[in-house]
């Protein structure tokens, strides 16, 4: 166990970064220098991570957590001076497992038995600012690193022509940029914000390509650069350094076929195209593919506008059909691809809802207001105990009182499911050792019976 | 094997290992030993008793005497049998986590205080390096011809022990680029280089390094090492939906400060001294223009994170200066003593009450430190600056003036709808009653407004009083009680009960329906009249009586203040508001940051009447423990000494640091890490236990007193350093003292070092002739078009929103002081280089300057002006086979090849 005031650690990825007395130079291409050192890849289950972030809350009552008795006492006083508001969606079982599933998301029942719904979740502030902070970084209050680019730091670089972490996003997102920022990590482990709606790769991904020239073109600048690079290099007898950086000019030569290929979603056939559909969500879980399949390590998908305080039925419904679809098509393939054993897929938001009423009752539907005690996060992949939910939430929704999984926890899970101890996890700077898992979630780690 | 050993107590207990970890000990076992035990069993108790302590491994130990079963030990049954503790009584909770870790081996943690005499952290702080006293070791001695710089002695000693010696010097040109990139971040001319590699005279060099030195560029180049120590940025930061401006108006005047210091070698005591409490230093007389300058320093203290909560401020700041200054990480001890080094929580504490008697004036009325009156564009932007502030008063009046007559004029109708709330609607439905009704075109009742009127309507202000009763009663009684309220003119309005014995409302509605009327008619009349009599109160006693209620102080349409009334409103029509207020402060803002004649304005704090800060158990601001006086730290002033009463400390805390010679330890390192690309210790901002050991400890002393006995002058360090043989050595690896000094730990040569963002930009725009070298100022746009001129150190810093493109290229993360920067080679980096519309336009303008009239001859200047030297034959040929064979694209050939040119790894490599 790894506290504070362990003072020798074993030989980790920081260590090596830091001992080999050669900077960080070299990391940033690629994975095969740190095989050499490391011996092997984190010996977890999982490689790659989809984390679909459904931004404003979900609600967990009307999707993932049902709760019958919420109905009888719908638009009667609960919790004091509140109506209570029922599900207007239906659940039943499905699968062999008989999950209980909602109406909301038709397509995903055939995936009954590959999905563990958390449903004992809490975080600390139910405000979205702070939520979305503490779920995609684990701090409440100070900027840390965010939770992808640990996983990326963790995982380090499957395919060095594409960045490790990649967030796909409509625009908008700057407020949360946190989110994907690498903090005081290195660079090399920053999310990649990536805006789905632009219509090329050139306006998605800064710099891919040249606006002056074409790859012919600078094939042949590239070539002579190299050569006069080269003998400035051997007047230094090959300085490292001198060396990698040579070597990261034909990187991002590369990256840019090779990442300009991965966000044209044009090379899939018309007819895979049609299967995920037009909505965005559409376009970003075919990307997402694209990318998992390409060997990004950490997709993020950030899908908006769950904040239902009114009129939570309609508006649930059609944020729901938008991701319904395109999901279970990407855990069909992945399947299809066999890669779906080795992918974690995450789904939820940063917090809850009430189990009372919100909102004037817009179109005859009411909303609910936020709540932080107990909510629901989705996984999905062959690391979990699939066709399970884990922890329950009260009678009526309110408060996580079954074996509570706080973020924090969840993101302990999640660590564990890479082959990672969450304890021994940890990034030395500025003379701390830091942990993308607070101390006081350290110890608790009944949620690992999330994983099969 | 701890790990095994704790594994297996998980398997027989099913509990958590406590003794392990100190967070769960200090969390849930040492409050309960504490509340419970402590008082008698410890080294704290004001009298032992029964010898027993058990705050020490030994003391537990004594009554743990039953091995095989440590529930049956005396330690264990005292609990069980609740014999202790004797006169209170431990919640079982308690008792059984106290028996859970019994059963484990009652372990404490190994930093747990041992007795009260002894350190709390062991043996290692009293041998630690950077904790011992500071003296000026003595030179090694060597009998080599031409040593005679220190440095090289220190140096060459060590090398000697492993059979190596210094590197031959390095060429003439490498060195100059070297001392240029070191000292000014951007290159030197073709000219500059031939000058000094003809330059045959002994004292050539000596004059390039008095050269750079006296350069301004010197406080732009060593400005940056600095701001990233300081965390500095432009903006605030902390919380995401923040509604003000997120922009410090005047950071820049830190920044500029930075630079100044530097370039006029204050002496580093100084420096700290200002930093920490310029405001303290001058008592009792006028300050002088200097002195007002050094207000400016102050920002080291506020331009850090703004977060919603103040400890959390007070965190970083006591993380900036004791990292910054002392390379101890003081903020570790908020929670808990600090695990490796002599830090306890309550020297954070003492910290944390510095910090706490401080505070900042308004942030658009900072003091003027530096006049600009006499520029000519001043009274330019005096002009300005009245209208941005005038517009932003405007605004608030306006606002204040339109809520102010929206909530009198509908006085009425909220009157009925404060009836309709509280006494129709019931409570559940109330949100949506509130937001559902509008009044005079406003969607959504004010809930501040209604609860207002509530305490109004039902106070004991006889104007109401008939109304309070009314409404408790069945309205056929209502002629009744009306009739028996006329008998009481003192306690009953008798306006009031006399109008309604002649309107007879018939419902509770109706009441306050007329009620409502008398005001809606009472304001109307006043509006009206007042038009021609800005005097006019209304004849009609009754409308008298509402005109009053909405007039007076405090009373249900009261704003309060022109700040802050805005605050009442519901959250979209306060959104607006904040929206508006935001968009006419960010004008002011704008001006602030971009006219030439605005003046410098510090980031000031001032002195408050002091507090004595009190540590937060665990950290949390909510369980409040001793008192820690304001202090230095108690291991490093062992005479306990107390800062004044009267002060908050900052001027004892900046001599207390500049007394420790941790703070010349720290800054020599810094700058030794500048000059050679690593520190005699790795780690900068952290000299405790767990840092790795110097290379050179005694250099590192020798220098510190060096620095020290030359007043602190920064630059007879750098002219120390510039001048040793040791910087001057060739940075060419050779394989066998490759392998005998393995990773230049021992400075066999010096190190070939990839230079930051901040100076590939200033040498592109420097090669392309676009730099200017104007200082200081407001901060600049550097990415998009039109690109600034301007070094890249006044560029803005968003720290909420550090540029993709500065991430990419390991600028620190201005969030937390750091001194030392990554140095990763990503491929985003390239392609910044690569297909960057700013690098490509960079690239059309050093071509347009330097394209000769043939091929050759615009390889040749393309290598004078980029690389500082001639091209080889073999690169004139390379570089004209390219220019004749390139197909034009939109780049021309010449061009394309300026692309490559610049592109190189010599342009941003120093030798």
């Amino acid at each position: 166990m790894k506290t504070c005031n362990d003072v020798k650690h074993p030989l980790t990825r920081r260590d090596f970064l830091q001992q080999t007395g050669l900077g960080l130079g070299m990391i940033g291409l690629g994975t095969m220098l740190r095989q050499d050192v490391l011996g092997a890849q984190p010996q977890g289950k999982v490689k790659r991570i989809l984390h679909i972030f459904l931004q404003g809350a979900s609600s967990h009552i009307d999707t993932w957590d049902p709760k019958p008795a919420l109905k009888n006492l719908d638009g009667k006083s609960i919790n004091g001076n509140r109506l209570g508001h029922g599900s207007n969606f239906e659940f039943e079982p499905c699968g062999q497992s008989g999950l209980l599933m909602s109406s909301a998301f038709p397509n995903l029942k055939k995936f009954a038995d590959d999905i563990c719904v958390v449903r004992s979740m809490k975080t600390d502030v139910p405000s979205h600012d702070v939520g979305v902070r503490v779920f995609n970084t684990g701090q409440i209050s100070l900027p840390r690193p965010s939770f992808g680019s640990w996983v990326s730091y963790g995982l380090g670089l499957e395919n060095e022509n594409l960045p490790a972490f990649i967030a796909l996003n409509s625009g908008s997102v700057q407020r949360y940029s946190e989110s994907f920022q690498s903090g005081f990590l290195p660079g090399l482990y920053q999310g990649t914000p990536i805006n789905t709606r632009l219509n090329s790769v050139e306006q998605m991904i800064q710099n891919i390509k040249s606006p002056v020239m074409s790859l012919d073109g600078q094939r042949k600048q590239l070539d002579l650069l190299k050569k006069i690079n080269t003998l400035h290099s051997l007047e230094n007898n090959k300085d490292r350094e001198l060396e990698n950086r040579i070597k990261s000019f034909e990187i991002a030569y590369n990256m840019q076929i090779e990442a300009t290929d991965a966000f044209d979603i044009a090379k899939e056939s018309k007819e895979t195209r049609d299967r995920y559909g037009n909505s965005s969500q559409g376009k970003q879980m075919l990307i997402a593919r694209r990318l998992l399949e390409r060997g990004v390590r950490f997709v993020q998908a950030w899908h908006g506008g769950w904040d239902h305080h009114d009129n939570l039925f309609n508006s649930l419904t059609a944020r729901a059909k938008d991701i319904d679809g395109p999901l279970s098509q990407l855990i069909a393939d992945l399947k299809e691809r066999g890669m779906f054993e080795d992918t974690l897929i995450i789904m939820g938001g940063e917090f809850g809802r009430t189990p009372h009423r919100d909102g004037a009752g817009r179109n005859g539907y009411f909303g609910r207001a936020h709540q932080h005690t107990g909510f629901s996060t989705v996984l999905i992949g062959g690391c979990v105990k699939g066709g399970t939910a884990y922890g329950a939430t009260d009678e009526l929704g309110y408060k996580a009182v079954e074996n509570p999984v706080h973020v924090n926890e969840l993101h302990s899970v999640v660590l564990q499911s890479l082959g990672f101890d969450h304890k021994d996890f940890t990034y030395r700077y500025n003379g701390r050792d830091f942990r993308l898992v607070l101390p006081e979630y350290l110890e608790n780690d009944h949620a690992k019976g999330i994983l099969a | 094997m701890k790990k095994l050993l704790t594994l297996c107590l998980l398997l027989t207990t099913g509990l958590t290992g406590y003794g392990q970890s100190n967070d769960v000990f200090d969390k849930t076992i040492k409050p309960i030993l504490e509340k419970n035990c402590y008082s008698c069993h410890s080294h704290e108790a004001d009298r032992i008793k029964g010898d027993l302590t058990l705050d020490t491994q030994a003391g537990i130990e004594s009554v743990l005497d039953n091995k095989t079963d440590l529930t049956k030990s005396t330690l264990a049954q005292q609990i069980i049998s609740r014999e202790m503790p004797p006169k209170k009584e431990m919640s079982s909770k308690d008792a059984s986590l106290l028996l859970s870790w019994i059963r484990q081996g009652a372990k404490l943690p190994e930093n747990m205080k041992k007795d009260k005499d002894s350190d709390a952290w062991g043996t290692k702080i009293q041998t630690h390096w950077a904790f011992q006293p500071q003296y000026k070791p003595e030179m090694p001695q060597f009998d080599m011809e031409g040593y005679q710089n220190p440095i090289d002695n220190f140096i060459a000693a060590k090398l000697e022990n492993i059979g190596l010696g210094l590197s031959p010097r390095a060429n003439k040109r490498d060195l100059i680029r070297r001392i240029y990139y070191d000292m000014l971040g951007i290159p030197p001319t073709y000219e500059d280089v031939q000058s000094f590699v003809n330059d045959n005279s002994p004292g050539a060099w000596e004059t390039v390094v008095d050269k750079v030195l006296q350069s301004p560029h010197y406080g732009e180049r060593w400005g940056r090492h600095w701001l990233d120590v300081a965390r500095y940025s432009d903006y605030k930061g902390g919380s995401n939906n923040r509604r003000d401006d997120p922009r410090y108006v005047y950071a820049w005047s830190y920044r500029d400060y930075v630079i100044k210091s530097l370039n006029s070698d204050k002496p580093y005591d100084q420096f700290i001294k200002e930093q920490l409490a310029a405001d303290l230093m001058v008592r009792g007389r006028k300050r002088t223009p200097q002195e007002m300058e050094a207000l400016a320093g102050l920002g080291f203290l506020t331009v850090g994170r703004r977060d919603r909560n103040n400890d959390d401020v007070i965190d970083d700041r006591i993380d900036a200066v004791s990292k910054a200054f002392l390379g101890l990480t003081v903020s570790c001890a908020r929670c808990h003593d600090h695990k490796f080094d002599p830090i306890t929580q309550k020297d954070y504490y003492s910290f944390h009450g510095i910090f706490s008697s401080i505070t900042e004036p308004d942030e658009f009325q900072l003091p003027v430190v530096r006049d600009t009156s006499s520029l000519k564009q001043f009274n330019e932007y005096a002009k300005l600056r009245e209208e941005a502030i005038k517009n932003i008063n405007k605004y608030k009046m306006d606002g204040y003036t339109k809520w102010h007559d929206h909530f009198r004029k509908t006085s009425g109708e909220y009157i009925v709808h404060t009836y309709m709330y509280y006494n129709e609607v019931p409570g559940p439905n109330r949100g949506q009653y509130s937001r559902t009704n509008e009044v005079d075109n406003v969607r959504g009742l004010v809930n501040r407004m209604m609860s207002n009127w509530n305490r109004e309507m039902n106070s004991n202000n006889p104007f109401w009083t008939p109304y309070k009763e009314l409404i408790k009663q069945d309205p056929k009684t209502w002629n009744v009680s009306l009739h028996k309220m006329s008998q009481d003119k003192k306690k009953y309005d008798f306006g009031v009960v006399r109008s309604l014995q002649v309107r007879k409302p018939q419902t509770k509605q109706q009441l306050a329906n007329w009620y409502g009327n008398v005001f809606t008619v009472a304001y109307k009349d006043l509006v009206e009249n007042k038009k021609k009599n800005p005097k006019y109160m209304p004849g009609n006693k009754l409308h008298k009586k509402a005109v009053e209620i909405l007039l007076k102080d405090k009373g249900p349409c009261d704003l309060g203040n022109l700040d802050t009334f805005y605050r009442i409103l519901n959250n979209r029509e306060r959104t607006r508001y904040e929206n508006g207020l935001r968009n006419v402060t960010a004008k002011f803002i704008n001006l602030e940051w971009e006219h030439v004649a605005v003046p410098v304005r510090a980031m000031v704090v001032q002195e408050r009447a002091p507090v004595t800060s009190r540590i937060y158990i665990l950290g949390n601001a909510r369980t409040k423990g001793d008192p820690a006086p304001r202090s230095f730290l108690e291991y490093f002033d062992k005479s306990g000494k107390v800062y004044p009463q009267n002060q908050s400390g900052r001027l004892q805390l900046a001599e207390s640091i500049i007394n420790n010679p941790l703070s010349s330890r720290v800054i020599v390192n810094r700058i030794w890490q500048h000059h050679f690309g690593k520190g005699i210790v790795d780690t900068p901002d952290d000299l405790g236990i767990q840092s790795p050991d110097p290379t050179h400890p005694e250099l590192l002393d020798w220098l510190a007193v060096y620095l020290k006995e030359n007043n602190w002058k920064l630059k007879s360090l750098h002219k120390l350093i510039l001048t040793s043989k040791t910087y001057q050595q060739s940075s060419k690896p050779e394989a066998v003292a490759e392998n005998l000094d393995s990773g230049n730990q021992l400075l066999h040569r010096q190190n070939i070092r990839r230079v930051e963002f901040e100076s590939i930009r200033d040498t592109m725009f420097k090669l392309s002739n676009n730099l200017s070298n104007e200082m200081g100022g407001g901060p600049v746009n550097l990415f998009t078009k039109p690109y600034s001129k301007k070094r890249s150190i006044y560029g803005v810093i968003d720290r909420r929103n550090v540029p993709e493109l500065l991430s990419n290229f390991d600028f620190a993360d201005p969030n937390l002081p750091t001194g030392k920067r990554f140095n990763t080679t990503i491929p985003q980096q390239s392609l910044f280089m690569l297909n960057g519309q700013m690098a490509i336009d960079i690239i059309k303008l050093f071509c347009k300057n330097n394209v000769g009239e043939t091929a050759a001859q615009t390889v040749t200047n393309f290598y004078k002006v980029a690389y500082q030297r001639m091209p080889t034959q073999i690169e004139v040929k390379l570089g004209v086979d390219f220019i004749q064979s390139a197909k034009p694209e939109k780049l021309t050939p010449e061009e394309q090849f300026a692309q490559v040119v610049l592109l190189s790894n010599e342009i941003i490599h120093i030798k």
